[in-house]
């Protein structure tokens, strides 16, 4: 009885998640058929550590999207998070811990101003987050006045260690903390009321408030989930190249939308699934390594990236429609 | 073929199937010059696909269709139009961010050259307008007019058609009485030209009204054509569910208590809510009759918190009860179920079981707000079983179920939630026989076991049938109370016709 159910669930998934699973798999034979080097423990955990840092805002971008909604904050915002931390410990010597806290309190408080702005100002999400975002972006080059922040491994043990150290075996802690961080976000969507109202937010919001249900703060909450998303982001990103660069993050945005796509949660909102993101997510990341590897132009590699999500969303509607 | 020829329609043997449903099954349909002919039937029997495939919206699979004794293949709605079919959906098709003008000439805006003559339109469209008698002004932006008004734009889009045959899905759906005076007003003309109408509804006494021919259907077939003459309401109404059923009225069976719930006192909301105060009692079913407009709505969402009152005072249980958001409403135990369910009550776009949780997922979880999905599972199924939703699972998303199984799920919401005041906002609106009376004996059931019940409903006999007292309102004020004994439907009119001036000169 419980194992038809459970078979049923499984069928179900791949039937929700459709197309990411065989774009998945596809990537992953062609690249492990034509390259030598794609299955060895080097590319793997290569790839692994880019996506813990644009599946960590994917991760967000999921709660934003299933709401109804999206954070165009969290590519200048990840910066801003950076910024934030390198300013700190390289210009004022704060502890690493510090810098860390500080990135994460920034996140929340932009995750909470674009939700304000989204419930109680009444702004579109768009014009919401696209305004947040000019202004971190902004903020980034101001405070940092447009230099790198180098934060080494040595200097800061702490904070690089978020990154490159190993908690368990050989495994780079980014990687542990992405897998920890998915887990939570599934947990979460699925299986508590928060969730549930997520869902239902998206699917129908006047309808939800009509139910008794003080949806403002459960999107509020949903962008504090995306600016924690964000903030951590920033500190994974630094980590990972022991410095700040107030020029980069800008676009990850998009990155972190078109593998929420990818993933099966359409834009309009109401479904999706955090299992649907991280395969998106992958499958991103593989496709960029793979044609690095092959030694693809960088340029070509974009346009690639954008015919294959097209191209798979595409289908995917056309499924739908039967 | 010669006596045939004096048919502006006629429908054959259609058949046509959808993936896993036979919608129509051998089904014919004559209309005549001038004639207003009725489509009875309920919701699933057929009258909108058998009206949607004379009207190119959808194609048939079998059978044939002559227009004028001319026999078409009717391909799309373009050829319609072509052949002077013109329909009038439920859900009007107009823009609502274009002038009336616009929307009547959308798709063939008249020109001087390559260019859009606008001067030219609004005189043609004037000249539609005027020819139908209508007091409308072309110019103006559709979101800014009253629906009875959009409907005259849609009523005047088909006429600059020059259609020979009107089909309208449920016209007074949403009409005030006065307005559907003015509506049946124009049907009259437009059948004195020679133009011949088709007229859906549930409304039976609408249809004994305008109707010169009535013909039935059920489960996509074909029943009967009678004249209208010829056929009482009762006979339309036993051949449409293939039953006898009670239209007389059965008096709740319980007396509520004297015990007060609910008091609103002197509510104010902008001018659409007028120092209105009323009370609630236990175990009770307060009808709330008035024109469409006159407020009652407007009313129950101040009570409910969705709309912000000016100023007035709520009590539930004889205590002030702070009320500004719909959360606080039910915090006190009120649920209120509107009266569009697509767009306040449910969503779509979930399952049947998520939607019945919707209010109630607090009850469900432990502390870190985890549900226990099968303790909601059983009382997801067990709430199926109860009120007798028609679905396969719960699982089932709420779009795909009828409009009677999906007003269900809306009450079984409040249901889980355990509220002790519902307010029903036009419970049976859009929902066919047998479902409005299982809907009836829920409401009875709930307010002998105590539940108390505020039900606005805009159909008179509904009001009438149900109501152990009944408040009327008319522009936004309270203007009669009457109980079930005394209540007729000349005293609600009367009370419903109250307007101000008159209030003030008795």
């Amino acid at each position: 009885m419980i194992k038809a159910a459970n078979l049923d669930n499984i069928r179900a998934a791949v039937k929700r998640l459709g197309i990411v699973i065989i774009v998945f798999i596809a990537v992953c034979a062609f690249f492990g058929v034509l390259l030598p080097t794609f299955f060895t423990m080097a590319n793997i955990q290569n790839i692994l550590l880019t996506v813990s840092i644009t599946g960590t805002l994917a991760l967000g971008m999921t709660f934003a999207v299933i709401s109804g909604g999206y954070d165009l904050s969290m590519g200048c915002g990840l910066t801003l998070s950076g910024v934030i931390s390198g300013y700190l410990m390289t210009i004022l010597g704060a502890p690493d811990a510090a810098a860390i806290l500080a990135s994460l309190v920034f996140g929340l408080v932009l995750g909470f101003a674009n939700g304000f702005m989204i419930t109680k100002m009444k702004l579109p999400p768009f014009i919401a987050t696209l305004g947040s975002m000019m202004l971190c972006k902004g903020l980034s080059l101001i405070i940092s006045e447009g230099k790198v922040y180098a934060v080494g491994a040595s200097e800061h043990p702490v904070y690089t260690g978020l990154v490159k150290g190993s908690v368990i075996g050989n495994i780079p802690n980014a990687i542990v903390l992405f897998v920890i961080f998915a887990v939570i976000s599934h947990l979460i969507l699925t299986r508590t009321v928060f969730g549930k109202y997520v869902f239902a937010i998206g699917s129908n919001e006047e309808a939800v408030k009509l139910s008794g249900i003080d949806a403002d703060k459960y999107r509020i909450y949903v962008y504090i989930a995306a600016g924690l998303c964000t903030g951590i982001g920033g500190i994974l990103m630094a980590a990972r190249l022991t410095s700040v660069q107030p020029g980069l993050g800008s676009g990850y945005e998009m990155d972190a939308i078109a593998a929420t796509v990818l993933g099966g949660t359409p834009l309009s909102g109401g479904e999706g699934s955090i299992l649907g993101t991280v395969l998106g997510v992958l499958t991103l990341t593989i496709l960029l390594n793979g044609m690095r590897l092959m030694g693809i132009d960088t340029n070509w590699q974009t346009v690639m990236t954008g015919a294959v999500v097209v191209a798979a969303v595409f289908i995917d509607a056309l499924k739908n429609k039967r | 073929m010669e006596n045939n020829v004096n048919y502006l329609v006629q429908m054959e043997n259609i058949d046509k199937s959808f993936p896993g449903v036979q919608a129509l099954k051998n089904c014919s349909f004559r209309l005549k010059e001038g004639e207003v002919h009725a489509l009875c039937g309920e919701n699933g029997a057929g009258k909108s696909t058998l009206m949607k495939i004379l009207s190119g919206v959808y194609q048939k699979d079998r059978g044939r269709i002559l227009i004028s004794g001319i026999e078409e293949e009717i391909d799309n709605t373009a050829k319609a139009i072509e052949l002077g079919i013109n329909i009038i959906h439920q859900e009007l098709q107009l823009m609502p961010h274009l002038t009336a003008a616009d929307n009547i000439f959308l798709g063939r805006e008249p020109r001087t050259g390559i260019v859009f003559d606008k001067e030219k339109q609004k005189k043609q469209a004037a000249s539609v307008i005027q020819r139908l008698g209508l007091n409308l002004d072309p110019g103006r932006h559709v979101k800014e007019l009253s629906i009875a008004q959009r409907y005259m734009v849609e009523i005047a889009k088909a006429v600059s058609y020059n259609s020979k045959v009107l089909i309208m899905d449920e016209p007074t759906s949403a009409l005030t009485e006065d307005e559907i005076e003015d509506l049946f007003r124009l049907i009259a003309e437009l059948k004195a030209s020679g133009m011949g109408i088709v007229y859906i509804s549930h409304r039976m006494d609408e249809i004994k009204r305008i109707s010169d021919k009535v013909t039935i259907m059920r489960d996509g077939t074909y029943v009967t054509s009678s004249n209208t003459a010829d056929i009482s309401i009762d006979e339309i109404i036993r051949l449409m569910v293939g039953r006898t059923i009670f239209v007389s009225k059965p008096k709740c069976p319980i007396h509520p208590s004297e015990e007060i719930v609910l008091s609103a006192q002197h509510i104010h909301v902008g001018h659409r809510v007028r120092d209105a105060s009323f009370e609630l009692r236990k175990g009770e079913i307060l009808g709330f009759a008035g024109l469409v407009g006159a407020g009652r709505t407007e009313l129950a969402r101040a009570v409910f918190g969705a709309d912000k009152r000016d100023s007035g005072e709520i009590y539930v249980n004889g205590k002030k009860a702070r009320i500004r958001h719909p959360h606080d409403a039910v915090k006190y135990g009120i649920g209120y179920l509107s009266e569009d369910r697509k767009i306040y009550g449910l969503a779509l776009g979930l399952d049947v079981e998520n939607n019945l949780a919707l209010a109630a997922y607090h009850g469900f979880a432990g502390k870190l707000g985890f549900i226990d999905h099968k303790k909601l599972r059983k009382s997801a199924d067990k709430l199926v079983d109860e009120l007798k939703i028609v679905t396969p699972s719960v699982k089932q998303l709420a779009k795909n179920l009828s409009g009677g199984n999906q007003q269900k799920i809306v009450i079984g919401k409040w249901l889980l939630k355990n509220c002790d005041i519902l307010i029903f906002d036009e419970p049976t609106r859009g929902i066919d026989i047998g479902a409005k009376n299982e809907i009836y004996k829920m409401l009875n059931n709930l307010a002998s076991q105590g539940k108390s019940i505020i039900m606005i409903s805009s159909e008179m006999p509904e009001v009438l049938r149900m109501s152990h007292r009944i408040m009327v309102m008319c522009e936004g004020r309270i203007t009669g109370e009457l109980t079930a004994e005394e209540a007729g439907q000349e005293q609600i009119m009367q009370y419903a016709a109250m307007r101000s001036e008159s209030a003030a000169s008795t």
